[in-house]
């Protein structure tokens, strides 16, 4: 069963995602610091990252993102970003994100297409 | 108001509002980025009901859940245009281009519109003059543009109306036209519709919907990627607007 890590701080997203994505067939690791989303990426060695950018205090979306990627043991998994900035595409992807989503403008079914096709 | 304005207070008036402006612009930015979250939030729950719990339900929770569903999708598509206002205010206007078919995209843009110009009785024709263009466009805004134009060609128009959509190319510039024969725009307000906010009069007086956003945004795009927008009007006897746009990307 292919492994997705969620790095997401709001409970209802998380719970959401969660369950769109086991009624499909992964299996889930909630994060809901980005600090926890990097030490389980480095640990769980996810088959794909969902990860929001914004975090309340501490590290955020980007910082995880680009430590994962200077990281040779995670820097292959792929991170889609799922945010409501629509005005850091190009940063998220420079950074190394495999794609960007923002969240009021992606339906369940594009996520799990998306999940489908890079997890 | 009394006393002198000397002009190191007229600088600061002029720095005032200018930082109004904006601040008023970083407002609008945030506050549309916190309203995405439970809007996103609201789209997924309905979407994950399933269809037997759906079919469970009377026709007129059926309703109710369908008129939740389409509310949001209302609300989250005003809080995208005010977000790319917002870019638009702050100068930088919004462009995400990728290689895409013009004649296709804007034919899937009359398709969407068909029902809805039926109820009214209002019927669409597209004639391109070109059977394919592939040019470098944001599809996104670029049908946000079209559906725009033909929206209001539908929605200001009398049972029995038309509305013609053309596209052409001429050199490197791909022209599109949306003709109607509507209620047309009164003379004296054809330089104000493309503000911001801005209705005219008689759109007004129809009681149909509509920020006033519209047309200030499809200037807006058009302009920012390198094109022009012509407005031509008669009050009683219909409008037509005219995009011109650079072609770009072609092999």
């Amino acid at each position: 069963m292919k492994k997705i890590l969620i790095v997401e701080d709001d409970p209802k997203v998380q719970q959401i995602y969660g369950e769109a994505l086991r009624a499909s067939g992964y299996s889930i690791l909630p994060a809901l610091k980005a600090e926890l989303g990097l030490k389980m990426v480095r640990e769980e060695k996810p088959d794909m990252v969902l990860l929001d950018i914004m975090f309340p205090g501490g590290m955020n979306g980007f910082d995880l993102l680009e430590q994962m990627m200077r990281d040779e043991t995670v820097n292959k998994i792929p991170v889609v970003v799922l945010t409501n900035l629509d005005s850091e595409r190009k940063v998220a992807m420079d950074i190394g994100a495999k794609d960007y989503l923002v969240k009021a403008n992606t339906s369940i079914e594009q996520l799990l297409a998306k999940v489908s096709q890079y997890a | 108001m009394c006393g002198i304005i000397t002009p190191m207070a007229d600088a600061n008036l002029d720095g005032q509002t200018e930082t109004l402006a904006k601040l008023k612009d970083e407002f609008v930015a945030l506050a549309a980025h916190e309203l995405r979250g439970p809007l996103a939030v609201i789209s997924w729950s309905i979407e994950l009901i399933s269809k037997e719990d759906i079919a469970r339900l009377s026709p007129m929770g059926q309703e109710k859940i369908k008129n939740i569903f389409e509310s949001n999708k209302q609300m989250i598509s005003l809080v995208n245009d005010l977000l790319d206002v917002a870019h638009i205010d702050e100068g930088k206007v919004p462009y995400e281009p990728a290689l895409a078919e013009v004649v296709s995209v804007i034919l899937k843009v009359v398709e969407t519109e068909e029902p809805i110009a039926a109820e009214k009785e209002v019927k669409i024709t597209f004639n391109p003059e070109v059977s394919e263009l592939t040019m470098m466009l944001d599809v996104k805004r670029f049908t946000a543009v079209m559906a725009n134009l033909l929206e209001n060609a539908v929605k200001y128009n009398r049972p029995g109306g038309v509305a013609n959509v053309t596209c052409k190319r001429e050199g490197d510039r791909l022209l599109v036209s949306v003709a109607d024969n509507g209620i047309g725009i009164p003379l004296d307000e054809q330089e104000l519709v493309w503000k911001k906010f801005n209705r005219a009069s008689n759109a007004i007086k129809t009681g149909a919907r509509g920020t006033g956003l519209g047309l200030y945004m499809v200037r807006a795009y058009i302009v920012g990627w390198g094109g022009k927008v012509e407005l031509e009007s008669r009050e009683n006897e219909g409008t037509t607007v005219r995009l011109e746009l650079p072609i770009q990307g072609q092999a």
